[in-house]
């Protein structure tokens, strides 16, 4: 078992290599392959890990610790070593999975590209890195994955380099993470002095300790600091405020990199980290507040401003984050079950829905204005009928996934926290609301699409359309894994060995039912409102659409108030300090060696005459002052 | 074998002296030999053997001016075996890749040759005198370097650094003339046992420290003592700033840790805040000015400050971890720095210019040096699995439990590197295409084979860094005066 855990991140691995070696040599067919086949592995070799999980008695398993940083002398060991448990089992054979999905139809999104080989390198990267950060057994391993798929995430958001506003956004969302990634390592440190240990699990593992409560004690202060430190990481990672701003503009790389990057896997690392750590977020009831707020707000503000895009691509980035907002939520209400289970069922329906955008771009010639789109339902009819699943599935509208694990989210809020509840119902209606429109602007309603694209569409193949057709199934059958309501908890009992299955409420039947009802009202809405759609009617002329579409100008605000006042500070350091100061503190020296330069003019020859005479001088008065000490001294 | 640092020593020397003889063609071949051979047997020099003497191997003792209590005295420890290491790998890749000024190929050799023996003495000495004369004189082939091959503005950046090194050396002259004065020894062993015995003036001590602590912090670029660096890298030539930034800048560290702790007592130890706090500030003041600069050997050079920031805390936070560390990272700052100058002087020949707003689009012409530089930069950036990542953590988890606060600051400068690589890397290697064929930066079989070891190290060091590590940790404060001579 130990060999195949490493075969997970491995496989990938040594895909990106191959491809980042020697893929300019390689054809696309070769190129592809080597990909697919790769993360097709590691499928595989989770399902086998994952099965190990499932028959182990103590519902885990490891790998091997194999020698990293080790400091002789002191009890600084750290090593690469994987740990499989369900909570991070399920997200491997996520990632694996819905990953394999995304490399198969990349081979054909992707066809033609002169960075072909690049891009499944790059890709194959990111797998291995999403791996080992799900997969690690210590903190320190944990983040070589986190800041691994930011690495990923800034070479693929950055992928077509000749574009300014791509590696513009590359830049911006390496950087956003940092500082995110900064109090993740704040964090670490802080959990190393506390706990003596950078382990997760095993008899000292932090996590252990954390469970055996009784014999380890963490003071309230230490541990609300440390949560708040690991959600500031979070927040990097998973998009939320105040760093979610680098998520919408990384929808400048190719679409399927958004669909398994962006949406899919690595930006719900922050929700899994979280969720790793419940047990020390639910020592803090600060920290919980925190974290259900901020997930509360992101998921509002966010949700406005998918409301007021006409790009089709950035409708899902917002989207994401106004889910992952949800996520949050149910983290901060102590609903981490909730929370891991919308992780899987959002990494299904979201990546059906940007892979069904990428198929709808693909088809008009990379065309990502919904006001460009319009009636290509009979066009394209299987991404069409695909993206209505997705569509279907995020509004919330039952029996599709996304109703029943965000129904779980909601019922937390309600019982847990009633004005953050109040946010996510909101943002439910909203979800609806610009999903739909989305859904008509891009399929219903009058063709807008310009004459030559319309006749010369470019239909999808079967690579596109079969990760499309898998992530649709899924998307419908996946809520069926915890849907309590009828009967179902297959999922909460798969983590009970992690996180204890949540306690039955007595507010189930209402929250549904005012679900359902939102769901169903906002869709209504959104239909009737953009069923007959035309260029120019109204929206965009209206200041609050303007500022809703700016996602409430957080960037500006940034711009303002970060950036420009940290460029001065840096303009003026460089100025004022390093070119000037200098010159006005050198002036005394300056003097000095004008002097001995006068005084001895045979040494004029410049500044390395000057030199050797300092010397010369300082070893005449050594050899005076020594002299004259050691005769005095008497030896 | 205890004669090996003097062999070390002295290859270079003798290959500079036979260079200026011989033709000037065969000038370049004569110094890679004698430098690489130094290289090869400085590998032997991380292994223990020869004469052992309270932590020291490889210990060398024989008088030179023995009235002035100056010997030549030499010994190797883990610490001083690394960098020994670093300085003859610097020699030998400066030499290789970047070609020399046309009109005096001899003297720039010489200079290179005769820069890296120096820095050697110092780092292998044991007499302190004998490590304040190298300390020295290391500068003159570098101030001569400056002066006939430097940039534009040479002659002013050679007068501030003469200038302000001048003034820290003097100091610790007179540090090291008040030791002798107390105690009648400039041997490193004997006075490291006195102090630990308590036998010497604490008010010299007091004296030593602080004096000492300004000549390595402006060695080191501590802000702000720094002031002497921006214009002196970037208008040192290339081969020579590898061995200044890479190899000479680690002589304040190594001075703190071999020097400044162990001779200066008490009140050195109550510096310690003090230090750690400059080295948060240089870490974000460096990070600052070089997100400020639009010449990438520029933002190359005011990086330094930042990463010697963190190396200077680590060298005197007093945890285990931490200083090992920090020596380790001394290794890897000079692998990486010396990367990235390298690859800037690259750009600079090929392109012309090494203004941000020149360049552009060297990804489409030249993938592989590209994809190097990426490397390189990430190293810079402290990505994990890289060399830079493995001496950073190390450096601010040992240092954290003792300054939170300043730890929590230099933590910071991780931002603050993305920011000015990645904004660096931008401007430069992406975008449209910009040059002609003539343009188009293209690596000879040596250069490309020294970026390619480069890169290896890069991430060898990074994914397996322990046996670096282990020899790391051995720097002369675990292995203390309580260890009696032995001799095998």
């Amino acid at each position: 078992m130990s060999t195949i855990l490493w075969l997970v991140p491995l496989i990938p691995l040594i895909g990106a290599i191959i491809n980042g070696t020697i893929g300019s040599k390689l054809g696309e067919r070769q190129s592809s392959g080597i990909a697919i086949l790769s993360v097709i592995g590691a499928f595989i070799a989770a399902i086998a890990v994952v099965g190990g999980v499932s028959s182990s008695p103590g519902h885990f398993v490891e790998s091997n610790a194999v020698a990293w940083m080790s400091v002789p002398g002191t009890p600084l060991s750290i090593p690469f070593s994987f740990h499989v448990d369900p909570l991070n089992g399920g997200m491997l054979l996520v990632i694996t999975g819905v990953g394999a999905l995304i490399h198969i139809y990349s081979a054909s999104y992707m066809h033609g590209d002169k960075g072909y080989s690049r891009y499944f390198a790059y890709l194959n990267l990111f797998v291995f890195f999403m791996a080992v950060l799900v997969m690690a057994g210590n903190l320190p391993l944990l983040f070589v994955g986190w800041e691994g798929v930011g690495l990923a995430s800034y070479l693929l958001i950055g992928f077509w380099q000749e574009k300014w506003s791509a590696t513009q956004a590359a830049k911006k969302a390496f950087i956003v993470n940092r500082i995110g990634d900064v109090a993740l390592l704040i964090a670490m440190f802080m959990l190393y002095r506390e706990f003596k240990t950078l382990n997760l699990y095993g008899d000292s593992g932090i996590l252990t300790q954390l469970t055996a409560s009784s014999s380890f004690h963490v003071e309230m202060g230490v541990a609300t600091a440390i949560a708040l430190l690991l959600f500031g990481g979070a927040a990097g990672k998973s998009a939320q405020l105040p760093l979610f701003v680098w998520l919408p503009d990384a929808m400048e790389g190719p679409t399927p990199v958004s669909a398994l990057i962006h949406a899919a896997t690595m930006v719900t690392a922050g929700i899994y980290l979280v969720c790793r750590f419940h047990l020390l977020f639910e020592m803090s009831p600060l920290a919980m507040q925190v974290v259900a707020w901020t997930g509360g707000l992101t998921a509002l503000v966010a949700a406005c401003a998918g409301v007021a895009q006409w790009d089709i691509k950035k409708v899902l980035a917002y989207s994401t984050v106004s889910q992952l907002g949800l996520m949050f939520v149910a983290c901060g209400c102590g609903a981490f079950t909730a929370a891991m289970f919308h992780v899987t069922t959002h990494a299904f329906f979201k990546a059906l829905l940007f892979l069904g955008a990428g198929a709808v771009i693909h088809a008009l010639h990379g065309e990502q204005d919904m006001r460009k789109m319009g009636g290509l339902a009979s066009k394209i009819k299987s991404t069409h009928l695909l993206v209505l699943i997705g569509t279907i599935a995020i509004a919330g509208i039952p029996p599709l996934s996304g109703f029943w694990s965000k129904d779980e989210i909601l019922l937390a809020a309600f019982d847990h926290n009633r004005p953050v509840y109040g946010l996510a119902a909101a943002t439910s209606a909203l979800t609806a609301f610009y999903m739909w429109r989305m859904y008509m602007l891009t399929f219903q309603g009058s063709n807008r699409v310009d004459e030559h694209t319309a006749h010369h569409l470019h239909l999808p193949d079967t690579r596109i359309v079969l990760p499309l057709a898998i992530l649709g199934i899924l998307s419908v059958v996946a809520g069926f894994m915890n849907a309590p309501a009828v009967g179902l908890h297959f999922y909460s009992d798969w983590l009970a060995p992690v996180i204890a299955s949540p306690e039955h409420s007595h507010n189930s039947g209402l929250v549904m039912g005012i679900s359902v009802v939102v769901a169903l009202v906002a869709s209504a809405m959104s239909v009737a409102k953009y069923k007959s759609f035309t260029v120019g009617s109204g929206e965009k002329t209206s200041p609050v659409f303007a500022f809703f579409a700016s996602a409430l100008r957080f960037d500006d605000l940034y711009a303002a108030i970060v950036v420009k006042p940290l460029t001065a500070a840096a303009a003026w350091s460089n100025l004022s300090v390093e070119r000037n100061g200098a010159r006005g503190l050198l002036r005394l020296g300056h003097s000095s060696v004008d002097f001995v330069g006068k005084s001895v003019r045979r040494w004029q020859s410049g500044i390395v005459g000057d030199y050797i005479l300092s010397m010369a001088i300082c070893l005449i008065v050594i050899v005076s002052v020594v002299l004259i000490a050691g005769t005095r001294g008497g030896n | 074998m205890n004669e090996l640092i003097l062999v070390i020593v002295a290859l270079p020397l003798i290959a500079a002296v036979i260079a200026s003889l011989v033709h000037e063609k065969s000038a370049k071949s004569i110094s890679i030999i004698g430098s690489a051979i130094a290289c090869l047997l400085s590998i032997l020099g991380i292994t223990t053997g020869g004469t052992i003497d309270r932590g020291f191997h490889h210990v060398f003792n024989a008088p030179w001016l023995p009235k002035l209590g100056l010997m030549f005295s030499f010994g190797l420890d883990g610490m001083s075996s690394l960098l020994v290491l670093l300085t003859t790998f610097l020699t030998v890749i400066a030499i290789i890749v970047i070609p020399a000024p046309k009109n005096a190929v001899r003297a720039y050799y010489l200079s290179i040759l005769v820069a890296g023996a120096l820095t050697n003495v110092a780092f292998a000495s044991l007499n302190i005198l004998l490590f304040y004369i190298a300390f020295e004189a290391a500068l003159i082939p570098v101030l001569i370097a400056i002066g006939m091959f430097g940039g534009g503005d040479r002659s002013k950046a050679a007068i501030q650094f003469f200038v302000f090194t001048v003034i820290g050396s003097l100091l610790l002259l007179s540090a090291i003339i008040g030791i002798r004065i107390a105690t009648g020894t400039f041997d490193y062993l004997t006075l490291k046992d006195l102090v630990a015995a308590g036998a010497v003036d604490p008010s010299l001590l007091r004296w030593f420290a602080i004096a000492s602590f300004i000549a390595f912090a402006t060695k080191a670029a501590v802000v702000p003592l720094h002031a002497w660096l921006g214009r002196a890298y970037i208008n040192t030539p290339t081969g020579m700033l590898l061995l200044l930034s890479g190899a000479m800048a680690k002589l304040g560290v190594y001075g703190l840790i071999r020097f400044t702790l162990p001779l200066g007592g008490d009140f050195a130890e109550s510096l310690v805040p003090l230090i750690v706090t400059l080295g948060a500030v240089s870490v974000v003041y460096g990070a600052f000015v070089a997100a400020a600069q639009t010449d990438i050997k520029a933002v190359i050079a005011f990086s330094s400050i930042s990463h010697m920031g963190y190396i200077v805390i680590g060298a005197v936070v007093g945890d285990d971890a931490a200083r090992s560390g920090s020596v380790l990272q001394m290794l890897n700052h000079g692998i990486t720095t010396g990367a990235l100058f390298i690859c800037c002087d690259f750009i600079a020949r090929y392109r012309g210019s090494r203004q941000v707003t020149a360049l552009g689009g060297i990804w489409s012409d030249s993938p592989l040096f590209s994809r190097l530089l990426l490397l390189f930069t990430f190293s810079s950036v402290a990505l994990p699995l890289t060399n830079g990542f493995v001496g950073e953590f190390l450096i601010l988890l040992g240092a954290f439990h003792k300054f939170p606060y300043q730890t929590a600051i230099a933590s910071a400068g991780a931002i603050g590197s993305a920011v000015y690589m990645l904004w660096m890397i931008q401007r430069s290697i992406y975008g449209g295409s910009k040059s002609d064929a003539s343009k188009v930066i293209s690596l000879g079989v040596s250069e490309r084979s020294v970026l390619l070891a480069l890169a290896l190290m890069i991430i060898g060091i990074g994914v397996a860094p322990s046996p670096l590590l282990a020899i790391a940790s051995d720097n002369g404060h675990k292995v203390g005066a309580a260890m009696q001579p032995e001799v095998k």
